[in-house]
């Protein structure tokens, strides 16, 4: 599985995006996140189960002026 | 002064005048326009200039702040001898040196919970040119209740972001429903930014507001522009609007009497 276009070394049977979040300590509460090009909405992190070839974007949202 | 405004103009737009997408009656359209910029920080800076030179007719200048020294390496709205001034004060000199033909209308309250939909409703145009979220999202929030466009814009360090939110497609809640604890979140001034970067980003954020008054081209509205400016590569993210957002359910107009983000009483820039 790909992260931020790059081999993402964690990847396991039932890993959801909320798994990747947690165990890359993405806590900033402001992500847009796309799957395969696709964008998920964040009722969805718990429940999109991520396969073996997935590529998963994961784009925090910038705020400062 | 001696020749009429119009001759003088018709210098001054030239380049204007000789796109087909401006034309005179596009700079008609500019000088008609009202476009409100919130924030007089780097993309402020930026952005209000741009506005100021294309000649749109009004520009509001929203922000609480006093100009710091420390301002200066990137705002350039600002001199020297600015510092200790309110921004929204010196922003209407340096615009009105630019263009004397602009009307400056400054809001050195702030833009607030309170007084966000009147303001906001003068105007065709709002840039989102702050540096904290509850601030963004309240004016993602307004402008979709009153069925307005908003410019994001946002930095960090060399990074970028550049979107509008418009009707027909996503708004900030789409994108992240809720505004995080304030205290949760970093600080929009504690880390370091080249001060080029919101020149860029601020300038992006005018070229999308001028386009919106013109109404040519292809609005950045269901797109997400991100820009990684010291590896110097850009990237668009789609950006549909989320079903579920509340947005939708107010039918995207948002005529539906949702109240603003935010606790009365808080003032935001």
């Amino acid at each position: 599985m790909q992260l931020n276009n790059r081999p993402y070394p964690d990847w396991h049977e039932g890993l959801t995006i909320r798994g990747v979040m947690e165990h890359m300590r993405f806590t900033w509460p402001k992500l847009v996140v796309k799957v395969n090009g696709q964008l998920v909405w964040p009722e969805e992190y718990d429940t999109v189960v991520l396969k073996e070839d997935d590529d998963l974007q994961i784009i925090h949202l910038l705020g400062g002026g | 002064m001696g020749e009429p405004k119009r001759e003088q103009d018709r210098e001054r737009y030239k380049r204007h005048f000789m796109l087909p997408q401006v034309g005179e009656e596009g700079q008609r359209k500019l000088e008609q326009g009202k476009v409100l910029v919130v924030g007089a920080g780097g993309l402020g800076s930026p952005a209000a200039l741009y506005l100021a030179a294309a000649g749109v007719g009004t520009i509001g200048i929203a922000d609480f702040d006093r100009v710091d020294v420390s301002n200066l390496q990137r705002q350039i709205l600002y001199r020297e001898q600015d510092v200790g001034r309110r921004k929204a004060e010196a922003a209407e000199d340096c615009l009105r040196r630019r263009n004397r033909g602009v009307t400056v209308r400054r809001f050195e309250e702030g833009i607030t919970p309170e007084n966000a939909e009147q303001i906001l409703g003068e105007f065709d145009v709002v840039v989102d040119a702050t540096d904290r979220f509850p601030i963004r999202y309240l004016l993602s929030d307004v402008c979709r209740k009153l069925g307005k466009p908003d410019v994001y814009g946002a930095i960090c360090q060399f990074a970028g972001q550049v979107t509008v939110f418009a009707p027909g497609g996503p708004c900030l809640r789409c994108l992240c429903p809720e505004a995080p604890d304030p205290a949760a979140e970093p600080d929009g001034r504690s880390f370091g930014v080249l001060g080029a970067v919101p020149g860029v980003v601020g300038s992006l954020q005018a070229v999308e507001a001028l386009k919106l008054l013109l109404g040519v081209g292809e609005p950045l509205s269901g797109r997400l522009l991100l820009l990684d400016l010291l590896a110097m590569r850009t990237e668009e993210v789609a950006l549909p609007a989320n079903p579920r957002c509340r947005c939708q359910a107010a039918g995207n107009s948002g005529k539906s009497g949702r109240q603003a983000a935010g606790n009365p009483g808080e003032t935001y820039r």
